[in-house]
């Protein structure tokens, strides 16, 4: 957490543009202050995650690194496809849609993992993550137009879920 | 015209269209939850948009990285708000449009508690 700590004061300098003694201690004592206020769940997360991952199979960093950025270039893509999507329905003159909410069962554990999945699904077509059980096992989302209720669900897991747990079980 | 300006006329009307849209959909979205998706979505892509349109206008690599700082700030906190908003008005009973798909949350919540 010190560590944490030294980076977001060099953060706050690289984005102040000014690497004076002054800013590093503002920097620094502004970092201090958001770890100590959230360094109860930081402490959770950081260690439910490392317990997850030491039970899963090794992955080598190269692999590592690729996963990540494949899964950041498969983001903005359907990012911008939800754009799109959205643009056009909204366009059209005839509204035609069939809004729902669907309980998703979730395999992904990590807290990282859950809080990646829920924002990727909010910011792709026609998904917004609404809330999740209190076990973390459910996920439910809200559907703009659902025609078939287990193709939509199996969509999620198979596109999104999946690549996920790639990265954080 | 330059490179720079005409990448910064594109990514800054690309980014007001969808501003636009989004307000467009929250005018014509029948409800709420819809509504969440127009603005989660049209504005997030929006604002990317006319951060990119500043990055580029200044034409400095040092602006651009403050840029993409910020891009990835908007991508970890909008979807986080549009979840709250949505979670927020179901719990408040905000009724949705009539429709033919199922609400698989009806009746999950504990209503004291407010937890699932």
């Amino acid at each position: 957490m010190l560590v944490l700590n030294f980076v977001f004061a060099l953060i706050w300098m690289a984005l102040k543009e000014e690497f004076s003694f002054i800013d590093f201690i503002v920097g620094f004592g502004l970092g201090f202050a958001i770890i100590a206020l959230s360094q109860k769940v930081l402490q959770d997360q950081i260690i439910r995650t490392s317990q997850l991952r030491s039970e899963d199979s090794y992955t080598s960093y190269p692999e590592r690194t690729m996963k990540t950025f494949s899964l950041m270039v498969f983001m903005f893509w359907s990012i911008i496809k939800a754009n799109i999507e959205v643009a056009r329905l909204i366009i059209s003159p005839r509204l035609n849609i069939q809004p729902g909410i669907l309980a998703i069962p979730l395999d992904v554990q990590s807290e990282i993992g859950i809080t990646l999945l829920s924002n990727l699904i909010t910011l792709t077509p026609g998904t917004v993550s609404l809330d999740i059980s209190h076990d973390r096992k459910t996920l439910y989302v809200h559907f703009m137009d659902i025609a078939d209720p287990d193709a939509a669900r199996r969509e999620i897991k198979e596109n999104f879920e999946r690549r996920v747990m790639d990265l954080f079980p | 015209m330059t490179i720079l300006e005409m990448l910064t006329i594109f990514f800054a009307t690309v980014g007001v269209a969808f501003i636009l849209l989004a307000s467009f959909g929250v005018l014509r979205l029948p409800d709420i939850y819809t509504r969440v998706h127009a603005v989660g979505k049209a504005g997030t892509l929006g604002v990317i948009g006319v951060l990119f349109g500043v990055g580029f206008y200044f034409g400095s690599l040092l602006v651009l990285a403050k840029m993409l700082a910020l891009i990835g700030f908007f991508l970890l906190t909008s979807p986080v708000a549009a979840h709250m908003v949505g979670r927020a008005a179901y719990l408040t009973k905000v009724k949705a449009m009539p429709s033919n798909a199922p609400d698989e949350l009806a009746g999950r919540y504990d209503e004291q508690r407010r937890l699932l």
